[in-house]
């Protein structure tokens, strides 16, 4: 055995190896920043792809669209109801934003607490994603020189998708919401209530069945008001996603595992395969 | 020109699977059943078989380790390790073998295998994930392996011709 080997082999496959999990132990903690060799590489290489992905996506587009030709009309007709109950709702919006304008006024709200709500969107698009299955790691377009920082909440138009994970020059990474776990001390927990009860229901969201493909909400109090078929938006409260955002739809709520409190399992709202346009949450005066 | 030809190959390869590939392959094989592309680690292979393991080994690294920088999640040395370990294993049981298509596509889905189990293995142990083994071979490896290796097939001929070409070009660079 030892033969076919050879002694100096196995010298430099145990020192590699040793390398190996010293470099993955390092990278594996929190970084505060990527060293400039890792910027350059990422910004060069992930500048090429972007000449594959879009043409890429409109070739895969155009097809779907031949299939799709059939529930066009269909479509057609129900888009046209929507917009003329989304031109109501913007007379109403338009209404309710100056009278809450108005009452913050009267109520002494100081600058940075009427900003709060202001976000800023960034159109950002798709580069390239992971081919690996474990880290389903996407790239954007957008990097540090746009005043995209790392822990920014990213959305497609359906709804959450991820956060910024790392920031380089051109370019950032985005983790997807498919990726959160508790035990992975690089991903952030979403603090998440139910749209419409707000301020009675509250729970966290830090984990993502790969199995069933689908949330995992707990620490629910069992006096919550969530219900099966609610939909879940993130609350804000754990100062990493700004609130509102819509996550998913509630499918189960049970008992969690000490019996203490309820579990509730959500269907995302939003697609994680072919992203093409994404945008980046910007909230005025964190980060 | 030897090795820019390979590398340059190899390059293509590398920004095709993530962009190219996520395209081209059904949303439903990327839900249901996940297919990882790995069009690189199979040229990879390939070279390994036909030119030498110690070339896969280097290209295994280089390419392994591009691949951690560009999609950079939770940690970097994991593509690296495997990538070349795979192509150098793969290289040393091949290395008897007369290069027949049956047996050198059955050292591709073994070097597949092997990269799938220890790309699992290294994010079992660090905890990056903790999905159920059962569940990652029936749902993930064996899908994505089979998708390679129609892959391999799709590409052998070519990849025969280009490596005879660039064998070529050496022998005559050498003359």
């Amino acid at each position: 055995m030892f033969k076919f080997i050879g002694n100096k082999k196995i010298l430099v496959l145990l020192l590699s190896l040793i390398v190996f999990v010293a470099l993955m132990g390092f990278t594996l903690a929190k970084r505060e920043k990527l060293s400039w060799p890792e910027k350059f590489i990422k910004d060069t290489v992930t500048w090429t792809q972007s000449l594959f992905y879009r043409p890429a996506g409109a070739v895969a587009g155009f097809f779907g669209d031949i299939r799709d030709m059939s529930i066009l009309y269909e479509e057609n007709k129900a888009l046209k109801m929507t917009l003329s109950s989304y031109a109501r709702d913007t007379m109403r919006l338009n209404e309710l934003e100056a009278q809450n304008k108005s009452l913050k006024e009267l109520l002494n709200f100081t600058e940075r607490q009427k900003n709060a709500d202001n976000y800023k969107y960034h159109v950002a698009e798709v580069i390239s994603m992971s081919p690996d299955p474990f880290t389903n790691t996407v790239n954007i377009n957008l990097g540090g020189r746009d005043g995209l920082k790392e822990n920014m909440a990213v959305i497609s138009v359906k709804g959450l998708i991820g956060r910024i994970d790392k920031v380089s020059e051109f370019t950032s990474t985005v983790q997807l919401l498919t990726e959160i776990d508790d035990t992975n001390n690089t991903s952030k927990a979403i603090a998440a209530t139910v749209k419409d009860k707000e301020n009675q229901s509250f729970g966290i969201i830090q984990n993502y069945d790969r199995e069933q493909k689908k949330l995992i909400m707990t620490n629910i109090e069992t006096t919550d008001p969530l219900q099966v078929g609610d939909t879940v938006i993130t609350s804000g409260m754990g100062l990493v996603f700004p609130k509102g955002i819509e996550i998913g739809k509630v499918v189960a709520k049970e008992v969690g595992e000490f019996g203490i409190n309820y579990k509730a399992t959500i269907e995302p709202s939003a697609t994680f395969r072919h992203l093409s346009e994404v945008l980046v949450v910007e909230v005025p005066g964190v980060g | 020109m030897q090795r820019n030809g390979l590398a340059l190959t190899a390059f293509v390869l590398f920004l095709l699977e993530g962009t190219l590939a996520k395209w081209i392959i059904p949303a439903s094989w990327q839900t249901d059943v996940v297919v990882a592309p790995h069009l690189v680690l199979v040229f990879i292979l390939y070279i390994s078989i036909f030119i030498g393991r110690r070339q896969g080994l280097f290209y295994g690294l280089g390419f392994g380790l591009l691949h951690d920088i560009v999609y950079y999640g939770p940690m970097i040395g994991p593509y690296t390790l495997t990538m070349a370990a795979s192509a150098y294993l793969t290289g040393l049981i091949a290395s008897r073998s007369r290069g027949q298509i049956l047996t050198t596509l059955f050292f591709v889905v073994v070097g597949n295998l092997v990269f799938e189990w220890m790309i699992y293995g290294i994010y079992r142990v660090y905890q990056v994930t903790h999905t159920d083994v059962e569940w990652v071979f029936s749902r993930l490896i064996l899908p994505s392996v089979l998708f390679n290796l129609l892959f391999s097939l799709a590409v052998y001929i070519p990849v025969r011709r280009l490596f005879d070409w660039l064998h070529g070009i050496k022998r005559d660079a050498t003359q």
